[in-house]
């Protein structure tokens, strides 16, 4: 039984790693930079802030946070393409309208085309939308509901500058 | 010298009269080893140097094996939840920097959940094996285990005022330490564990593991565990153990949505693997609400 099931993984766990290791593998890398993939998160982000109410500010959650990696074959943590991150805080507005803001949020988006990828509600003020390149935003509130943040994650994105000119995000 | 910089003997190349001799070899692989120490610990240090908020501590550093170090986010003396993250194979010093923003991205998301102060400690404190080729034995995670035991031990030692609520989350073979770490024998002291994307953690139910100050009646609301339903890893439960997703082994279950694509007529996509931590992923806010001992909420 053992055998076998090495066996299996092994198969498996080598083509993971041949397929993976120039980060041109299974998953979709967008032909950008991980500072233009950068920008086009934090563009969603402030467009996501404007569909709220105008008090609506965008504060520091934590400082600016490095790309997450989006391959673990040997090496690649440092070296493969990776997802930008944002995480900000949402100031300016009553915590009593935290369900219309998350209605609002996903509304605009829907309407853009995104579509909803994780719902908790009403277990939890929490909601993920994604866009069919990769890039996902997050609306919540603190599980007080005092504090209402934003999240997101960009598509994988390459280290190094792309050797042609890039295409759209 | 740096960590790419050739040497002299280097550009004159390994052969005399067109042959290799054993000394330039032996030479050569003593030289790639130091090297890869070296970048690993100018990888240390340009994480350190690249983020003040929250703040990173080096809470321990060898140049021991492949190098090894331990970094936090936020302070886990005086944080009221504190988190360590154990990577999985093919982890070594250079890639610490991708292991911290994983870490950061667990810190930003149970502070906008729970909002309490927390840490989120990148634990690199043992050598990896390479991939699952070699990780497909308990060796090394039996050779890790004392020393993430002992970490454990230290946090609680060392953390001021009331007791904090700790959570020591493995991914991959990382799992597979974690789970060594509290079996056999051993004592992981930490209130709860997450097992992410396991290969298995050398038991086959929770009651086979030991949290200190948690009785194993109570294990199966302690231990999570959690892999995407198109991540290959799947393919290899069994090696160390039975996935912590079955149903028999008794951990709390949660969500971990597939990342996009298929893998030709295939279901299973490598780019799961390491989507945990990606936005859109339930599993990440479950991670958060696990950080800050929020389990009623996890789903």
């Amino acid at each position: 039984m053992r055998l076998n099931q090495l066996g299996v993984a092994l198969i498996a766990v080598a083509s993971l790693t041949s397929c993976t290791s120039n980060g041109t593998g299974w998953y979709h890398v967008n032909k950008v930079t991980i500072g233009q993939a950068r920008q086009q998160l934090d563009d969603y982000v402030k467009e996501s802030v404007a569909a709220l109410p105008a008090a609506a500010r965008l504060g520091p959650l934590i400082g600016d946070s490095g790309p997450i990696p989006c391959d673990d074959s040997d090496g690649a943590l440092s070296t493969s393409p990776a997802r930008a991150q944002a995480d900000n805080w949402i100031t300016g507005l009553p915590s009593s309208g935290n369900a219309e803001y998350l209605d609002a949020f996903v509304a605009h988006w829907i309407t853009k085309g995104w579509r909803i990828v994780d719902d908790p509600r009403p277990h939890l003020n929490y909601v993920a939308v994604a866009n069919s390149v990769g890039y996902s935003l997050v609306l919540a509130t603190t599980l007080d509901g005092l504090r209402l943040s934003i999240g997101g994650s960009s598509a994988c994105a390459s280290r190094e500058p792309p050797e042609t000119p890039s295409g759209s995000l | 010298m740096s960590a790419k910089e050739p040497t002299q003997l280097e550009r004159l190349g390994p052969t005399v009269g067109d042959i290799v001799t054993p000394e330039w070899t032996e030479w050569n692989r003593k030289l790639n080893a130091l090297r890869k120490k070296l970048a690993g610990i100018e990888a240390v240090a340009q994480t350190l140097n690249g983020q003040q908020d929250p703040p990173l501590l080096l809470l321990g550093l060898q140049n021991t094996g492949n190098g090894r170090a331990i970094i936090s986010s936020g302070n886990p003396d005086t944080a009221a939840n504190v988190a360590t993250y154990v990577p999985g194979v093919g982890t070594n010093l250079t890639g610490i920097g991708g292991g911290v923003n994983r870490s950061n991205k667990m810190y930003a998301t149970a502070q906008k959940m729970a909002g309490a102060p927390l840490a989120v400690v990148t634990w690199f404190g043992c050598d990896e094996p390479p991939d699952l080729v070699h990780g497909a034995t308990e060796a090394d995670a039996k050779h890790a285990a004392p020393l993430l035991d002992a970490f454990q031990a230290g946090l609680r030692a060392t953390h001021q005022g009331q007791p904090s609520h700790n959570t020591v989350i493995g991914h991959s073979y990382g799992t597979t330490v974690v789970g060594e770490s509290a079996a056999h024998g051993r004592s992981l002291d930490a209130n709860d564990i997450v097992f992410l994307a396991s290969p298995g953690v050398t038991v086959t139910d929770v009651s086979q593991l030991h949290l200190v100050g948690v009785g194993s009646s109570q294990n199966s609301h302690h231990v999570y565990a959690s892999t995407a339903q198109g991540d290959p890893i799947n393919l290899a439960a069994g090696i160390n153990g039975p996935s912590p997703t079955d149903l028999g082994f008794d951990a709390t279950g949660f969500s971990s949505a597939p990342d996009e694509g298929s893998w030709y007529s295939f279901d299973w996509n490598l780019a799961a693997h390491s989507s945990y931590w990606e936005a859109r992923n339930p599993s990440l806010r479950n991670i958060g609400l696990i950080i800050a001992g929020r389990r009623s909420e996890v789903g």
